[in-house]
Order: structure tokens, then C-alpha cells, then sequence
């Protein structure tokens, strides 16, 4: 035999070999899988528990109901502001986030229903959005809706006025240092809480772009602009890895 | 010696030991079971998640943590006790007031800055050249010992970004390090403590890698987190100690990190007698076989443990100008007509974690549920939101059939457990101790400022103890059914630790 032939034989039990250890591969390829599939204790357990987290996230994030633009930080330590019948109570220097369509006020009428209450937001001399609260609502959190506010307002005034018969009185903080609100024509050291509210109802799931641009506000430069995927990505590694390992941990070493 | 080696340069000499140090530390690690690395990359993962879910300075304490830091990395010196009002640096200040910080600090119904109009203030706030040097207070933070401080003194030096902001991202990312090096050395511990039911030890390590308030405090800037991994370093070096007896190397272990401890945190104080126990067991148990070894391991133990602390002391008397042991320890002046009683002391730290039973109720509460379950299953923020009370229900059973679990294991193992109850009074001691430890400092706080100091995050540095509760349950189900109630524990775990996290996110963002 050549030295060609030689080499030729060689490479024919090469392939030959090469052959039985690719079926040798497939077979304990195979082999791995159907264990892989056996639905052992640890497995179930863990594939009940992944599909309940599932099904809670699930159900949470598709939970509808008015969500807040913001607020303005402020105490409410009682019903604190009194609102007699036909008084206007005024706050400015308001910062109202963009995409507002109502404010959620803490408000009380006593025991009795309360009466209308208008709304206006103002930014400068101009009247930005105005709205009401019909009457015979209850003592309690009211929300009053107007017409969507897009933009962001700085150094806005939120004014309110009773139009019933008997005062009405809005939670918040009295005296503030800081801040004061014009009672009838005359300023008072304090400041009524206000929440804004976005338009509508939304799921959390709707909302996550929202969330996902407030994940990027009031953080360091090196992270806020992809904090939000970083800690989904985060997550699913941590999760990954974590079931990896303790379903590793069953097969016998 | 030998000519030749008396001969030898000393650069060779001490380059041969330092090889031979690498080469140590390298094998060591290469020991190091792959599954306790992955353990460890979770828990890290975690941690970061919690560094960007949580807003600056809303994890307890944090702005005063952040002043000491920058005290040592801008004056290199240590924070002094002022009097209330001197502020911190201009930077950190008008940084913590543009986030709204204490608008949102107490008051779960406030959010975190949500408006591009708020961003702009704290971009503006960013570009102003202000002062990163402070008073020289770091209000609650002022009394602690600097090795975390000096340690997180790394990250802030090498962020060249000015910006508290950019810095505090960059000191989180270290303690989430320090948070996944703790879930590291619980896994080591499990593996001393329980050698040989390997697949109980990634459960115990992974439900304290998922464990809510600790993840919350590894996304922090906070020097617990350095003390967590002290103590679950301690632990295990205890553990392993129990396990191979007491060597130079293992009491080297024993001392430095019961020191690494000491000079983080003083809670560190109430792990002592569980490591002198350990400590005099082994020698008992060596004397008569390797007397001379083991004496050179508790030598090295009380070494490293107490020179460190001694140089500590005498730095704070004679360099830094502080006293010897700031905070102090002992009686403390009464304010608001109390006064201290050792008595009351006694029953204060005992009516903290147990019934009162004879004894004059001092708390209104129980703080076993209200203060240690509650706060350990999750209470977030500067302790201003929390789950929904039927988690906590939720929880209680869960945590039954978990102890039951563990429990009945115990029982199951008596013969060892009877073989080993040296070892495991030595970790009775150590819970009983950061009890101690906690409940006295609990005391003097109230005496001093007549308010509540005490939280769940201040059990944590007993870590370890609890993985080893979970393994212990695990290994109950044996080798059919363990596994099993290993992931449904992990899973259990997964679903907590997120449930967390959108509390989180509603409770700042939504």
C-alpha cells in the first residue's frame, strides 16, 4: 500500500470513527433530551411556581385604573382649608405634569353631600384647562377631571371655587414656611395636596412606556438612560441562572 | 540555612512567598464549587436590579453614608460630630434637595421626581461647580468605623464625573458586589456545615440571594453591607474551622474577619463570644492531638481580630479627632425624663425579640411580628411602604412549614447533631449575640433620644444562619423530595423578591 493509500485507509477509519462517535453524540444528545423532559418533583414544582408568578404578573399588569402624573409633595395632615360658600381658593406656583387630565383632591363637606366645586389650572394670565365636580359627592378623596393638559406647566396656579351653599375644606398642610395659598383674595400660609391624574383608565401594562421614561429622570448620567431594560435584563438572568442551578442540583453527580 | 538561601536576595524571597500566596488563593478559588459563582452572579444581578429600581438616597441613611465617603475621599480624614445644622457638602445638599428627597422620605403617597421640568433642576444643579467638601458631619453615619467608607471611597474616586449622582450609581454597583461576595461565603458555609447534601446548598444561598430587604439594602449605599459579608465571612470561617480544625490559616480567617467586622460596623461586637466559643472548642478539641498548631490558629485569631481595632481606637484618639470609640458604649444621659437602668436594659433587649412574660411591657407592639417578621419579609424605603398585610399572613405560614421543615431535620439528625453540639451552640450564641447587640444599642437610643432605632436590616448580618434554616428544610425531603422543596423554595423566592420590586416601582414611579 502507498503512503497515499496508507493515509487514505487511515482517513476511512477516521470517518468510520468520526461516524460512530457522531451516533454515539446523537444518541446521548437524544438521551439528554428525553431526561430533560421527564417531568421530575423539582421540575414541577418549579415549572407551577414560574407559571404562577406568570399568571400574577399577568394579572397585575393588566390591572386598570386612573394613574397619577404627580404630585406636589405636600402633607396632608387633616382637612386643614376651609372654603366658604362661594370663596375661591388659589395655588400657585404648581408644577403640572404633561399628560394631566384631572386632580385628586382630599375633601370634606361634612356629613352632608358636597356642592359643586369648579376648577381651573392657569399658567400666566391664560386659563389652561377648567373643569367640575358635580354636586353630592361624599366627604373623602374626589377626583376632578378637565381637559388634557399635554404639556408640562411650570409656575401654574390651581384655583377652586365652592359654588354650594356651606364651606368646604380641602386637606393639605397649614401653616406651610415655604408656601401660601390665596383664600378669597387673601394670602394663608399653607398649601392644599394636590395629586394630578393622568386622562383615563390604564392598565400598568399601558403605562410601562410612562414608567420606563420616569425610570430615566433623577438618576446618575452613567445609568439613567437604560436603567429600565438594564433591570429587566438583570432579572431574567438572575432568574435564569437560579433555575438552571437548582434544577441542576437534582440530576445525581 | 543554607548558604544559598541566606544568600538570596530578599526582593526574590519575598516575591517567591508572594507567588506561593497566589498560588494559594488561586487553588482556593478553583475549589470553589461552580454552582456557588453562579449563586453569586444572581445575587449580584439582583443587587444592581435593586441599584436602579431604587432612587437615590431612598435607601435608609444613605445621604449620610454618602458624606462620610466623601469626606475620606475629598479631606482623607474621618467625620466629626457637629452640631446639628452644619450640613453636608454644597454639592451633596442642593443635590438631595433638587431630588425632593425629604418630600418623599415618610411619605409613601409621594413619588419620585416624574417631570422633565425636575430633571432640569438636577441637570442644573450638576453643572454648578459647588463645594464636595462638607462641615465634616455625616449626621448618623458619624460614629461608624471607615473600612466600608474607605472602600467605597474606590468607586468614587474613579467616576471623574462630579455629579453625586454619577457617584453614588458607581458606590452602588460596589455594594452590590459586597452583596453577592455575602451569598458567596453563605454558600461556603452551607458547604462546611452540611458537607454532604450538596443540592441543599444552592437552595439556602439562592433564598438569601432573592431575600428582599437584602437585596433592597445590596442596591444601597449603606456600611451593612459590608458587615453582612463579614458576618456570613465570619460564619463560615467558623464553620470551617469546626470542620478541618483550628489551622493558622483558619484562625487567620477567624480574626480577619471578625476584624473586617469590627471596623465596619459595631453591631460586629455580638458575634465575639460565638467566635471565642468556637475558638476555645477547637483548642479543646486539638490539644491533645495538635496542640501546637491550633494554639498558633487562636493566636492568629485574637491577632488579626484585635490589632486592627487597636489601631482604630488609636487613630480615632490621636490622628482623627474623634473620641476612642465614637457612639461609645455603656450608659448613655437620659433625655425626655428617662433615665438609663440596667434593669430596664435587661428587660428592653429581652421584651425586643421575646413576650414580656412577668415583666413590665415596654413596647405597645410585639416586636417580633411587627419590628423582625415584618420587617424581614419586607418593609422598604426609609421603612415607609410595605407589602399587603396577607403577604405577611402568606409569609408566617410559609415560615412555619419551612422551621417545621428544619426542625424535624434536626430531629431527624440527632446522633449528629449530638456530635456536633459544640459546634452548633456556637451559632445559637451568635444569633443570641446580635440580638444583644442590637437590643442594647436599641435601648441606648431610646434612653438618648427617646425614639425607635431598632429595624429588621440589622438582623441580616445573620444570613448565613437563615440559608442554613432553608438547607436544613431542604435536606429534610431527602434526596426524592428535596430538590423539590429546594425549587419550590428558590421559585417561592423569585416571586417575593419581584413582588418587592413592583412595590417598589408603584411606590416611585407609578
Amino acid at each position: 500500500m502507498s503512503a497515499a493509500g496508507a493515509g487514505a485507509g487511515e482517513d476511512r477509519r477516521a470517518v468510520s470513527a468520526d461516524g460512530g462517535a457522531a451516533r454515539a453524540d446523537g444518541a446521548e444528545v437524544a438521551a439528554r433530551s428525553r431526561r430533560r423532559l421527564v417531568p421530575t418533583p423539582a421540575r414541577v414544582a418549579a415549572a407551577v411556581g414560574v407559571l404562577a408568578i406568570a399568571i400574577a404578573g399577568l394579572a397585575v399588569l393588566l390591572q386598570s385604573a386612573q394613574r397619577r402624573s404627580g404630585t406636589n409633595l405636600t402633607a396632608n395632615t387633616g382637612f386643614v382649608i376651609g372654603v366658604a360658600a362661594g370663596q375661591q381658593l388659589c395655588e400657585p406656583g404648581e408644577l403640572v405634569p404633561g399628560d394631566t387630565g384631572a386632580v385628586r383632591l382630599s375633601a370634606s363637606s361634612g356629613a352632608t353631600p358636597g356642592p359643586r366645586i369648579d376648577v381651573a389650572i392657569g399658567a400666566g394670565a391664560r386659563t389652561i384647562a377648567t373643569g367640575h365636580l358635580a354636586a353630592g359627592w361624599h366627604t373623602g378623596t374626589v377626583t376632578i377631571p378637565f381637559r388634557r393638559i399635554a404639556a408640562t406647566q411650570q409656575n401654574a396656579s390651581v384655583c377652586l371655587v365652592n359654588r354650594g351653599t356651606s364651606t368646604v375644606s380641602f386637606g393639605g398642610s397649614v401653616p406651610d414656611a415655604n408656601f401660601y395659598v390665596v383664600l378669597g383674595g387673601k394670602p394663608l400660609s399653607g398649601r392644599m395636596r394636590i395629586e394630578y391624574m393622568r386622562p383615563g383608565r390604564e392598565s400598568w401594562l399601558a403605562l410601562l412606556p410612562t414608567l420606563a421614561h420616569r425610570f430615566s429622570l433623577a438618576k446618575g448620567d452613567l445609568v439613567r438612560h437604560w436603567a429600565a431594560p438594564a433591570v429587566l435584563v438583570l432579572m431574567l438572568l438572575a432568574i435564569g441562572l437560579a433555575l438552571r442551578t437548582i434544577l441542576r442540583e437534582e440530576s445525581p453527580r | 540555612m543554607s548558604a544559598a538561601s541566606a544568600a538570596r536576595p530578599l526582593g526574590t524571597a519575598n516575591a517567591g512567598s508572594a507567588e506561593r500566596v497566589t498560588d494559594g488563593v488561586r487553588r482556593a478559588l478553583r475549589r470553589v464549587p461552580r454552582a456557588a459563582w453562579v449563586c453569586m452572579l444572581v445575587a449580584l444581578a439582583n443587587g444592581l436590579a435593586w441599584s436602579l429600581i431604587t432612587p437615590p438616597f431612598q435607601v435608609p441613611d444613605e445621604n449620610a453614608h454618602y458624606a462620610y465617603v466623601q469626606q475620606v475621599a475629598e479631606r482623607g480624614t474621618l467625620p466629626r460630630q457637629l452640631p446639628p445644622g452644619s450640613g453636608l457638602s454644597q454639592r451633596e445638599d442642593r443635590t438631595i434637595d433638587a431630588l425632593l428627597t425629604f418630600g418623599i422620605v415618610g411619605h409613601r403617597e409621594n413619588p419620585a421626581p416624574e417631570t422633565e421640568a425636575q430633571q432640569l433642576v438636577i441637570d442644573q444643579i450638576g453643572r454648578e461647580d459647588l463645594p464636595a467638601k462638607g462641615s465634616g458631619d455625616a449626621l448618623s453615619a458619624t460614629p461608624n468605623p471607615p473600612l466600608y467608607y474607605a472602600l467605597e471611597a474606590i468607586p468614587y474616586k474613579l467616576v471623574p464625573s462630579g455629579k453625586v449622582l454619577d457617584k453614588l450609581s458607581a458606590m452602588r454597583c460596589l455594594s452590590a458586589l459586597m452583596g453577592a461576595l455575602t451569598v458567596l461565603l453563605v454558600f461556603m458555609f452551607l458547604r462546611e456545615l452540611l458537607p454532604g447534601t450538596p443540592w441543599a446548598w444552592p437552595a439556602g444561598a439562592l433564598l438569601v440571594a432573592f431575600q428582599p430587604l437584602f437585596g433592597f439594602m445590596s442596591g444601597g449605599v449603606n456600611n451593612d453591607d459590608l458587615l453582612y459579608l463579614a458576618a456570613a465571612g465570619l460564619l463560615w470561617a467558623l464553620a470551617r474551622a469546626f470542620r478541618r480544625g483550628l489551622t493558622p490559616l483558619g484562625g487567620a480567617l477567624i480574626g480577619g474577619l471578625l476584624a473586617a467586622g469590627l471596623v465596619t460596623k459595631f453591631t460586629m461586637l455580638g458575634l465575639i463570644p460565638a467566635a471565642a466559643l468556637a475558638v476555645l472548642l477547637l483548642l479543646r478539641r486539638a490539644w491533645r492531638v495538635d496542640r501546637r498548631r491550633a494554639l498558633l490558629g487562636a493566636a492568629w485569631a485574637a491577632g488579626l481580630a484585635g490589632a486592627p481595632v487597636l489601631v482604630y481606637v488609636l487613630l480615632n484618639r490621636f490622628v482623627w479627632s474623634r473620641s476612642a470609640l465614637p457612639g461609645g458604649v455603656g450608659s448613655v444621659p437620659g433625655a425626655g425624663g428617662r433615665s438609663f437602668n440596667v434593669h430596664e436594659e435587661f428587660t428592653h433587649v429581652w421584651q425586643l425579640f421575646l413576650p414580656h412574660l412577668w415583666m413590665n411591657a415596654q413596647f405597645h407592639y410585639s416586636p417580633f411580628w411587627e419590628t423582625w417578621f415584618k420587617g424581614f419579609v419586607g418593609r422598604f424605603g426609609w421603612l415607609d411602604y410595605d407589602f399587603p398585610a396577607w403577604v405577611y399572613e402568606v409569609a408566617k405560614y410559609v415560615s412555619l412549614l419551612v422551621c417545621a421543615l428544619a426542625l424535624g431535620e434536626l430531629v431527624k439528625s440527632r446522633d449528629a447533631l449530638r456530635r456536633r453540639l459544640g459546634e452548633l451552640s456556637v451559632y445559637v450564641l451568635a444569633l443570641l449575640g446580635v440580638c444583644v447587640a442590637i437590643g442594647v444599642q436599641s435601648y441606648r437610643f431610646l434612653v438618648a433620644n427617646g425614639g425607635v432605632f431598632e429595624q429588621a436590616r440589622y438582623l441580616l448580618p445573620l444570613l448565613a444562619l437563615y440559608g442554613a434554616v432553608i438547607a436544613l428544610a431542604v435536606r429534610f425531603g431527602g434526596r426524592r423530595w428535596g430538590p423539590a422543596i429546594g425549587a419550590a423554595l428558590v421559585v417561592l423566592a423569585i416571586g417575593h423578591d419581584l413582588f418587592a420590586q413592583a412595590i417598589t416601582i408603584a411606590r416611585y414611579y407609578g
